[in-house]
């Protein structure tokens, strides 16, 4: 079962700091969605648990281990950040991205094992890739697109994906489905998923505990009905909403309060 | 379901099999064009070692002249191609050539020097300009490196810049040397406009091991050239070191370049061109882009050569001329059919 959690961490570009002090632990199985205002450093923060960017003190650390100790493949065998935004011009296929995903696993010399090819079926199977693998990405619809990440990080074998907006740019319809995927994968397979979202009710829907970052820490974490709270959001974002009840589900809903002197 | 990505990838096989073919017949082709023509009959026996409808002339011009030619040719375009390919991976920028990050400035400056001094050196069997190219070449693309590694982005942008100035700093030199040197500038202007006319065994050698090892390097790259195109945070999340990735990169395309450029001068448009042309063949997948991109770089620098050989026989134009001249009109009808088809080049 894989343990991911980071300890104090603190993050600076040269003097101006991103955040610090940061301490969160993750468990298999579980969807926790960042989110904080524009800024705030919520990419920051996935890149530097990603190891892709130096963290100025704390640790990170994969089943215990400080993630410093890990070569970057090593790193990749076990998590998989998917980018906001990534070269979408190049022509390759489908398939040839997503089976990418096998490189920490085979190295970048050798060919795809039999057993790599079929992983990496079974991830376009999964994401519901299979038909479209001989496309183009350059020919992909945004939806379609996120799914093929999502079906190379499926086919990196990650325990551990954090998501930067997975959902930004699609409409509400792929937007559901992409977070349902997602979801769905996190309790199939037992993985741990950090998603950012600035859907304040997907967060609430989708996942199991929501953090916020603000202020260059982490203002709170914790299940949805904790930090869904109209003081906390006010801090964060700066804006006065009203937290409801979901009509048919119980979740919490926020609603912004238009006649606030703010907006 | 495995079958249906192994049709497109045979398919493309198949082509890079068929360029390879196309590269043998040129090659035997180009070998009876020249100042004396020589029929192919007596190529063919000359070939299938018959003694008999070859004379010795024939064979000596064969022989010493127009095979180490030819093959100083197909290793020139190989190298160039594939350094085309790597610098162009590299910067995700379908315009970048073997010379962008001043490869072809260094090795100007480098002949510049070895003709304004006279240097009289020899080693493995290369001479003064060969070797000063070569060391030009290598020594200005390190100094590039290293000034973008100084500036610790880790953007290419800056490698380009830094490139892209040290180029102009290099050129200007260059012109500075031959302007104070007025009767030997002809020379160093000779050598700018790339000519194969030099072949020998020995820069055959030399330069088919060089070019060798960086198109080896650049090969055994070509997974991670396809997880760079995704861009940085994509390519680090499947495990890429970007700094060793950049650095055995620029490695392979600049010994790739400095093996081209020491056995034939400047050729451009070679570098550029055969790329664009093996990315319509096989697409962007480095495994099959390289040795694609190996073919139409072969296929075009032996073409370029005859002609240059030939259309004004009995004297012969530089290659680069024929390269740049060909090259311009095709690389505009490719740009504009590229655009009325509406897609991106990558």
């Amino acid at each position: 079962m894989t343990h991911f959690s980071t300890e104090n961490l603190s993050f600076a570009y040269e003097k101006l700091v991103v955040f610090q002090g940061l301490s969160m632990d993750l468990r298999a199985g579980e969807i926790v969605a960042l989110i904080g205002a524009n800024g705030a450093g919520k990419t920051t923060l996935l890149r530097t648990m990603a190891k892709q960017l130096k963290q100025q003190s704390g640790t990170v650390l994969l089943d215990s281990r400080s993630t410093q100790k890990f070569t970057r493949r090593e790193i990749a065998k076990h998590l998989s950040l998917m980018p906001q935004h990534e070269q979408r011009e190049a022509s390759l296929r489908v398939y040839d991205v997503v089976a990418l995903g096998r490189a920490p696993h085979v190295g970048w010399w050798m060919p795809l094992r039999a057993e790599d090819e079929a992983i990496v079926q079974q991830s376009l199977e999964a994401t519901a890739m299979t038909e479209l693998q001989k496309r183009t990405i350059d020919q992909l619809s945004g939806g379609e697109w996120r799914r093929m990440i999502l079906a190379r990080s499926l086919a990196q074998n990650a325990s551990i994906l954090l998501l930067d907006e997975p959902t930004a740019g699609l409409d509400m319809k792929y937007q559901f489905e992409c977070l349902g995927h997602v979801r769905r994968m996190v309790k199939e397979r037992q993985l741990i998923a950090v998603i950012t979202l600035h859907d304040l009710n997907q967060a609430s829907m989708f996942a199991d505990r929501i953090a916020i970052l603000a202020n260059k820490e982490l203002l709170s974490i914790g299940l949805p009905q904790e930090v869904m709270r109209p003081d906390l959001i006010r801090k964060a974002f700066g804006m006065d909403v009203m937290v409801v009840s979901h009509p048919t589900e119980s979740i919490p809903m926020v609603v912004p309060i238009l006649a606030s002197p703010e907006v | 379901m495995g079958e249906r990505r192994g049709n497109a990838t045979n398919r493309s096989w198949l082509l890079i099999g068929f360029s390879a073919c196309i590269v043998l017949f040129v090659s035997i082709a180009s070998l009876s064009v020249g100042a004396a023509s020589i029929p192919l009959a007596n190529i063919g026996a000359w070939i299938s070692h018959s003694t008999e409808g070859v004379t010795a002339t024939e064979r000596t011009i064969l022989w010493e002249l127009r095979l180490p030619r030819i093959l100083s040719a197909v290793i020139t375009g190989v190298s160039l191609a594939t350094a085309g390919v790597g610098f162009q991976g590299l910067f995700r920028n379908v315009l970048a050539d073997p010379y962008v990050i001043g490869a072809s400035s260094g090795a100007a400056l480098g002949v510049s020097i070895a003709v304004v001094t006279g240097l009289q050196v020899t080693y493995f069997g290369l001479g003064a300009t060969s070797l000063m190219a070569m060391a030009g070449s290598i020594g200005i693309v390190m100094l590039v490196f290293a000034l973008g590694a100084i500036s610790r982005q880790t953007s290419t942008i800056t490698l380009l810049l830094a490139g892209v100035a040290i180029s102009s700093m290099t050129n200007a030199l260059v012109s500075l040397l031959m302007f104070l040197n007025d009767q030997k500038a002809i020379v160093i202007l000779s050598w700018l406009m790339g000519s194969l006319a030099g072949s020998d065994w020995q820069t055959v050698l030399v330069a088919s091991l060089s070019s060798c090892m960086g198109v080896g390097i650049l090969w055994s790259r070509s997974r991670q050239l396809d997880a760079f195109l995704l861009g940085d945070a994509a390519s680090q999340s499947l495990g890429l070191d970007p700094l060793r990735f950049r650095c055995w990169v620029i490695t392979g395309a600049s010994v790739a370049t400095a093996s081209a450029v020491s056995s034939a001068g400047i050729i451009g448009f070679v570098g550029l061109i055969a790329p664009q042309i093996a990315r319509l063949m096989v697409g962007p997948r480095h495994a099959l882009l390289l040795p694609m991109s190996a073919c139409t770089g072969a296929i075009t620098m032996l073409v370029a050569d005859a002609v240059a050989r030939t259309i004004v026989a009995p004297t012969e134009l530089p290659v680069g001329i024929v390269t740049a001249l060909l090259g311009c009109p095709f690389f505009i009808a490719l740009l504009l059919s590229r655009s009325m088809r509406g897609s991106v080049a990558t």
